[in-house]
């Protein structure tokens, strides 16, 4: 394998420090056999067999004359807060607990039975008392021999490289880290007392008839081998980095225990190679601790609010522990992040005092992958994590980067304004920001809404799906703990093809009103679960009517969108106006919650509707629902053709026809698109396009009868103006109002009437009053203020 | 001189009394005595038992107790404490409270209005309050009546010649009949005591003969079927006697099934004797049972009564299509269904415990039948060998070394593997194997009850609510338990405790003979606990003396 060193550090004086003291030791923690493994949950929990090699627990003590500190490795999945808690009870006061950095190696062929959460047990198997005893025992005793063993010590540490040793699990081409960080520790004879190696990938190589075989993986091969290279008094310790979606690789085409062996051994040896380039210096160190306060998490009978983060800086090392597993794009990110601000260099080290699950980058949150489901924190956590260890640097932000964030601490706008039975919105500012704005202005009818659409409907089994485990649920447990994180987890595919300005602006909304990512997402998709549930009859009413007049037939507005929002769940109307940092600046037509849009216009005048046509057998998209999608299409499309491309893009979505409306150089365009079976693109006829023709075999004959009054209301009308647009879609039956007539276009659950004027960007907006019945037109620009035509 | 100093001197008061005595001895004689003897012959006459307490009963009333030595039994009753296991049953504290409190009227006087028996009746459950209520007065408290009645708090209420007394404060009507008092809180109903005419009444012998089952502080209860307000009573009449000593509570039952009951629900009861059934488990809920039919068709038998229980006797007919003779055994379904199949009429089930902690907080049970050990072996043969790939959830059957026991390995640790192993006579199924193993090292899996019968239930309630509750906890303190987390559930586990600790355990005994069941429950009560409360009982006790 070609070796290359792309970075060497710490080249100081030779002069051993004055104060260091540093001490190893490790101590064999593996459990009896028939102890569950941790790590599978297709062992089910059932007994180990045997051992084939054994699992430590191994720590270095250093201690610079102002910073004593333990640092860690152990050979389990992960360290549970059940361990931490009884190792922190049983350490002596030598180094105070903050100071305790317990990682683990992640190797899945280690002890389970620790975890006392019936949750945690399906992968863990039954909980021992004894075994928790023992292990925390093992990793106290070999805390303990490392400080008996201290003497004058020498420290200095190197970054390699390696190739193929490690591969993305999930993506041929997807990113890796090739780094291999490596610490090397020295007493006074030059013996090497630690070699500490960080390198990010699975110990998932153990399998076949080693299934229920106590082992450390490749780590254990690294430890033999490196003991072979530097002797048995040196204690080799492996930190596992940023290995969420990073597995070994198999340069030498290896197999079986082969290959575990290749990569452990080859790992040594690089390591054992970088370590050679080190030089040995005075050292400080400086442990940097917080209790941090997480984002909110749909999981919450699993994973706490709160977490306790470590970073160790060793002279100009900056190591930051990842209290789970994090995937290698966070890594790579904070490793720049830190290097920015001066370091030389960075290792993340993952499963550090904690497993809080993986944690994924926002752009793979929406993956169907293992890792972006066992995200439970939401797609903004990589950057939490970001912000809590560059608060934790010792070393200052540049002038450049405080100038940025400086100039980007702006204020975002936020006015409100009282309109009759509803409220306008103007926002302003980062997506983030938008929907922090948004999210807290909503705060209370966002809450009670995810409570009474989601938590109550998945609390009585209304969601609950016809097949598989989740079914059997006996009424006893608490069905919503367990089915929200799962329904959370399903629910991220939608996100897929979404701009992560407008996955950044959901998060700040679900912030804003203080839910959890999931949780507000999920709130986004209720009415559709319901659908998809076979609950028509939330739906059964006639759900929505638009219209467009292109060109002469709209006269001097030259295109006018005529657009009744129907929609069963009462709702308060909130027209948003926004001005995000990037893209078009849009108003829509919604609702407090809504994220995506129903009803919206953008600054190029591009305007969209949504109607959903087909009300019974839907199935859940594959990808975004459609009103995200428009939503993205209006911040960031500037013509009537780009847009009508990405929905031709769109073939994921059905039951529903979209207008879209704009501007082809100056000229008038309208078109519907019809998601059906196939995309069908419908333009306009005689100068007038309806939403859907009266000859329509999926609509509903609510649907038809309301489409056909609007159709024979214009059959006369040479030029149509927005008060026709406005006397139509607010026409109705009053002699029958209890019932809706088959003809009526304003019925009893149309939410808001528009006409829509790209020309002019404004929107002419009439909501309904106390009675039901349609209020005054308001005319609500773009920009400016409101006024009454 | 001399003679008068010494009268003096030594005892002169007597010699006066005795003078005074003999000075108006002739005068009192002649009026005091007669008067005397009038007034008792006068008390004799109005205190004369002329009445049979049968003839105040009413043949139609479906309730009746009768209860001895009421002091006898009110004492028996608080110190059993019996009471003490319903805390949270407002009804059963109320009721205790009128027992155990200060009682409205002297001990002594209590003792002569209410002598030896203590009858008590009503004509079914939803009319109570038309309760009557007969005892039996000593003269002196015939006499002590006559007095009370004049008390301004007691009120007379003639009736049409029956004279009545009202205690409006009571709310109770009492009338005295030789030395029977009657009382009732229903006016009507002591009216109809009173009024009833020979044939009406419950036949003399019959009341003898129920007193007779009282004796001591025993507490004898028939009700008839009418008493229920069903349809289709289960029986036709029942007898309960309640023993009350100590430390112990036994109910003796007897009951004859009614013919309808038994023809729609449990037909095979109707020819059912009682027979040599296997001595229950030593564990915290067993119940061991011969019922003379098998246990899929008992199964089938609950089914028709419990709805519920359908899908799973349609579970074992499915399997009995599903299975050609020569088939091989290759899941755990198969080889359940089709061991069952082997399970003759004599059971027995067992709950030895919960395993909290394993991956699925995990019953331990176990259950035995008797069967054909050459048929079970044969089954055995036909399991399959272990596939290859056996998937995560592991249904494969494996069979033990000795080839006695057929396990599956399933999930989890040792505590979630069902097996089933042939022993003796019979076929002995576990949620464990582990246990399975244990049991079949005891020598009880062969041996009978001591008693010929059909049924016995036998609960622990302490270690059965101790092991629910860790259970529940597992999932309360992963925050999976509705309703609750872990300081929750240990609040409520405390309290069910508190009214379980009293007990030690109960056990039913039931023999049936055609239609005719007798069933004997034994409550017995926590000893140690007795010991500690004992304390603080006759420390009360006292203090109420003093």
């Amino acid at each position: 394998m070609r070796f290359a060193i792309f970075l060497l550090l710490s080249l100081c004086a030779c002069a051993f420090a004055d104060a260091l003291e540093a001490g190893a030791a490790k101590i064999d923690i593996t459990a009896p056999v028939g102890t569950p493994l941790s790590g599978y949950g297709a062992r089910m929990g059932r007994n180990s067999t045997s051992v084939h090699d054994p699992v430590w627990a191994r720590t270095l003590y250093l201690d610079d004359g102002e910073t004593r500190l333990f640092l860690v490795s152990v050979d389990l999945i992960g360290i549970m807060p059940e361990l931490r808690a009884r190792v922190l009870e049983l350490a002596s006061d030598t180094v105070s607990p903050e100071n305790i950095i317990l990682t683990a190696t992640h190797t899945h062929s280690a002890q389970g039975a620790t975890t006392r959460n019936i949750l945690i047990r399906f992968v863990s198997g039954r909980y021992i008392p004894e075994v928790l005893e023992q292990t925390a025992q093992g990793i106290v005793d070999s805390m303990r021999n490392a400080y008996d063993k201290r003497k004058r010590a020498a420290l200095g540490y190197a970054v390699g490289a390696h190739e193929g040793l490690s591969v993305n699990r999930r993506y041929a081409d997807g990113p890796i880290d090739e780094q291999i960080g490596v610490i090397l520790v020295e007493d006074a004879d030059g013996n090497p007392i630690s070699i500490v190696t960080n390198f990010s990938a699975h110990p998932t190589s153990v399998g076949g008839e080693d299934f229920f075989s106590f082992s450390s993986d490749y780590p254990g091969f690294y430890y033999l081998e490196m003991e072979e290279l530097l002797g048995p008094s040196c204690v080799p310790i492996f930190l596992n980095g940023a290995q969420g979606n990073q597995t070994t690789g198999n340069p030498e085409q290896k197999s079986g225990w082969e290959r575990t062996e290749s990569v452990g051994r080859s790992l040594a040896r690089l390591a054992y190679k970088t370590a050679g380039y080190i030089m040995f210096g005075d050292v400080t160190l400086r442990v940097h601790y917080k209790e941090a306060a997480l984002p909110a998490t749909l999981l919450d009978i699993l994973l706490p609010d709160r977490v306790f983060l470590q970073s160790l800086e060793i002279n100009d090392l900056l190591i930051n522990f990842f209290p789970g597993e994090a995937c290698v794009e966070l890594a790579l990110e904070a490793r720049r992040r830190a290097l920015a601000r001066g370091y030389e260099a960075q290792f993340s080290v993952g499963l550090a005092n904690n497993h809080l699950m993986y944690f994924v980058p926002r752009h793979l949150y929406s993956d169907p992958t293992y890792e972006s489901t066992s995200t439970f924190y939401g797609p903004g956590i990589e950057d939490w994590f970001y912000e809590q260890f560059e608060s934790m640097m010792s070393r200052p932000v540049s002038r450049d980067d405080n100038k940025e964030q400086t100039e980007h601490k702006q204020p975002p706008v936020l006015l409100v304004h009282e309109i009759p039975n509803g409220v306008v919105v103007d926002l302003e500012g980062t997506p983030r920001e938008i929907g922090i704005a948004r999210g807290g202005e909503f705060l209370e009818d966002i809450q009670r809404l995810y409570e009474m659409r989601v938590v109550s409907k998945v609390d009585r089994g209304e969601w609950t799906p016809s097949s598989g485990m989740l079914r059997y649920i006996p009424s006893f447990l608490e069905t919503k703990a367990l089915m929200l994180p799962v329904l959370g987890m399903g629910s991220r595919v939608l996100l897929q093809e979404l701009s992560l300005d407008l996955i950044r602006e959901m998060e700040g909304m679900a912030s804003g009103a203080d839910l959890p990512f999931d949780a507000f997402w999920l709130l986004q998709h209720a009415p559709l679960y319901d659908l998809i549930e076979e609950k028509t009859a939330l739906f059964a009413a006639p759900l929505c009517t638009m219209f467009a007049a292109v060109g002469e037939r709209a006269g001097a507005d030259e295109l006018i969108v005529g657009r009744n929002l129907d929609w069963a769940l009462p709702e308060q109307n909130v027209i948003t106006r926004t001005r995000p940092t990037s893209g078009n600046a849009f108003m829509q037509a919604g609702f407090p919650w809504n994220a995506g849009v129903f009803t919206c216009m953008n600054e190029t005048g591009l305007t969209v509707c949504v109607e959903r046509v087909q009300t019974s057998g839907i199935t859940r998209p594959d990808k975004a629902p459609i009103e995200f999608i428009l939503r993205d299409i209006m911040q960031f499309s500037d013509d009537y053709n780009t847009a009508l491309n990405r929905l031709r893009r769109s073939a994921h979505i059905s039951g529903v026809h979209v207008l879209l409306a704009g501007f082809v150089e100056d000229e008038p365009r309208a078109a519907i698109v019809e998601f059906g079976k196939e995309i069908v693109v419908r333009e306009e006829k005689n100068g007038l396009l309806l939403g859907v023709l009266p000859d329509n075999t999926v609509a509903d004959e609510f649907t038809i009868g309301r489409y056909a009054t609007i159709q024979s209301f214009f059959a006369d009308m040479r030029i149509i103006g927005d008060l026709d647009a406005q006397r139509v879609l607010t026409s109705f039956d009053a002699a029958s109002r209890e019932t809706v007539s088959l003809g009526d276009v304003w019925n009893d659950h149309t939410r808001h009437s528009v006409v829509l004027l790209p020309k002019f960007r404004r929107m002419n907006l009439a909501l309904p009053d106390n009675d039901g019945n349609p209020g005054d037109f308001l005319t609500i620009p773009l920009t400016g203020e409101l006024f009454h035509e | 001189m001399s003679e008068v100093v010494r009268n003096y001197t030594w005892g002169g008061s007597l010699r006066k009394r005795r003078r005074n005595l003999r000075r108006h001895s002739s005068g009192v004689a002649k009026f005091v005595f007669p008067l005397l003897v009038v007034v008792l012959l006068l008390c004799l006459w109005l205190t004369r038992d002329n009445y049979e307490r049968s003839a105040f009963v009413p043949a139609d009333n479906n309730i009746e107790f009768y209860v001895n030595d009421i002091l006898g039994c009110r004492d028996a009753l608080i110190e059993s404490r019996v009471f003490s296991l319903a805390p949270g049953w407002n009804e059963a504290q109320r009721v205790y409270k009128i027992i155990a409190g200060d009682l409205p009227i002297p001990e002594w006087l209590l003792n002569n209005l209410s002598a030896d028996l203590c009858h008590v009746s009503a004509p079914s459950f939803d009319r109570v309050n038309n309760v009557v209520i007969s005892v039996h007065m000593t003269r002196i408290g015939g006499i002590a009546e006559r007095f009370i009645r004049f008390s301004p708090s007691i009120e007379t209420d003639f009736a049409g010649g029956l004279r009545l007394f009202h205690v409006p404060d009571a709310n109770i009507y009492y009338a005295v009949r030789g030395r029977t008092l009657l009382f009732s809180p229903h006016r009507a109903s002591l009216i109809r005591a009173l009024t009833l005419s020979p044939p009406e009444t419950l036949d003399r012998s019959r009341f003898m003969e129920s007193a007779r089952k009282a004796a001591g502080t025993d507490i004898f209860c028939r009700i008839k079927s009418n008493a229920l307000d069903m349809t289709d009573s289960p029986f036709e009449q029942l007898e309960i006697v309640l023993h009350l000593q100590p430390a112990t509570v036994i109910a003796e039952t007897e009951c004859r099934l009614s013919r309808e009951f038994v023809e729609q629900y449990a037909p095979f009861m109707a020819t059912l004797s009682p027979r040599e059934f296997p001595v229950p488990f030593d564990c915290m809920a067993t119940l061991s049972a011969d019922m003379g039919v098998s246990p899929l068709e008992l199964i089938k038998t609950f089914a028709t009564m419990f709805p519920a229980l359908e899908p799973v006797a349609g579970l074992f007919e499915e399997a009995n299509d599903d299975l050609t003779p020569v088939e091989s055994i290759t899941d755990a379904q198969m080889l359940f269904y089709n061991a069952l199949r082997l399970a003759e009429t004599s059971m027995r089930f067992g709950l030895f415990g919960v395993e909290p902690y394993e991956m699925l907080p995990a019953p331990l049970l176990a259950a035995t039948f008797a069967a054909n050990t050459d048929m079970v072996l044969a089954l055995f043969e036909r399991i399959a060998p272990v596939p290859e790939e056996t998937g995560e959830v592991d249904l494969a059957p494996r069979l033990d070394d000795d080839h006695l026991l057929a396990y599956v390995p399933l999930i989890g640790g040792p505590s979630i593997e069902p097996a089933v192993a042939s022993y003796g006579h019979g076929l002995l199924f576990s949620s464990s194997a582990a246990l399975a193993r244990n049991l079949l090292q005891s020598d009880q899996l062969n041996q009978h009850y001591p008693r010929m019968g059909n049924l016995y239930i036998a609960i622990r309630p302490l270690p059965l609510v101790n092991a629910c509750f860790d259970a529940a906890r597992e999932f309360a303190i992963s925050g999976l338990l509705r309703g609750h987390n872990g300081d929750s559930i240990e609040e409520t586990a405390n309290k069910w405790r508190g009214v379980v600790s009293e007990l030690d355990d109960i056990a039913l005994f039931v023999a049936c003979d055609n239609y005719d069941v007798r069933a004997e429950l034994k409550m017995s009560m926590n000893k140690a606990q007795r010991e500690d409360s004992d304390t603080p009982a006759e420390t009360g006790e006292k203090e109420r003396q003093d």
